[in-house]
């Protein structure tokens, strides 16, 4: 049975990466996250997906 | 004497910018003394979005100033997706309380009205650094 441990184990994988990443990516201005997010955002329909998540976001948890 | 310097640094009040500001946490505080699940958080949340969204569609796209590398696209990429399978896998099983989401973890932080009120300022500055993209 998978507990409560198994599923907080992953998301502090995932912040561990995300850290690994970032700071793999010091001093080269393409790794860095706010390049990914300013390469997605420069197409208008990905940059009208990431905002319609935002409002989803903003929906999700501050009026359902 | 009293007389205005010409060309000084003096750096000016910026009005607007604080009028938003005011703003934005005025509508913070009340938004986070709002339950959900009722018209006037519904109604609040929404002119929120509407604030950021609307300026954000009347803005043309800008080229991105600095742009990923592929390495950094297939990474990041990569993680977006683990991210969201990860959370989609929890969602799928229960109970919550054995399970939990992201959404789940943060509704214990957002239940009080300083830290919905938090959340909610957090988010609006989110939504206005993302339209500034």
């Amino acid at each position: 049975m998978i507990g409560p441990a198994v599923i907080l184990s992953g998301y502090a994988a995932l912040v561990v990466v995300a850290v690994v990443l970032i700071l793999h990516g010091r001093g080269r201005p393409g790794a860095v996250p706010t390049a990914y997010l300013a390469t997605v955002m420069s197409h208008p329909a990905s940059r009208w997906l990431v905002l319609l998540l935002w409002m989803w976001v903003g929906w999700h948890f501050f009026v359902r | 004497m009293g007389l205005p310097t010409v060309g000084s640094t003096r750096p000016r009040l910026r009005w607007p910018a604080i009028v938003l500001v005011a703003a934005a946490l005025g509508y913070a505080w009340v938004g986070g003394g709002l339950r959900p699940f009722t018209w006037p958080a519904a109604v609040l949340t929404t002119l929120g979005g509407l604030a950021i969204l609307i300026p954000a569609g009347l803005r043309r796209n800008a080229p991105a100033s600095v742009r990923a590398s592929r390495e950094a696209l297939v990474a990041w990429t990569v993680w977006l997706a683990a991210a969201t399978g990860w959370e989609l896998w929890a969602l799928s099983m229960h109970p919550r309380s054995t399970h939990p989401t992201i959404s789940s973890l943060l509704n214990n932080a957002v239940e009080t009205h300083p830290g919905r009120s938090a959340a909610l300022l957090a988010w609006l500055v989110l939504g206005w650094w993302l339209a500034r993209r």
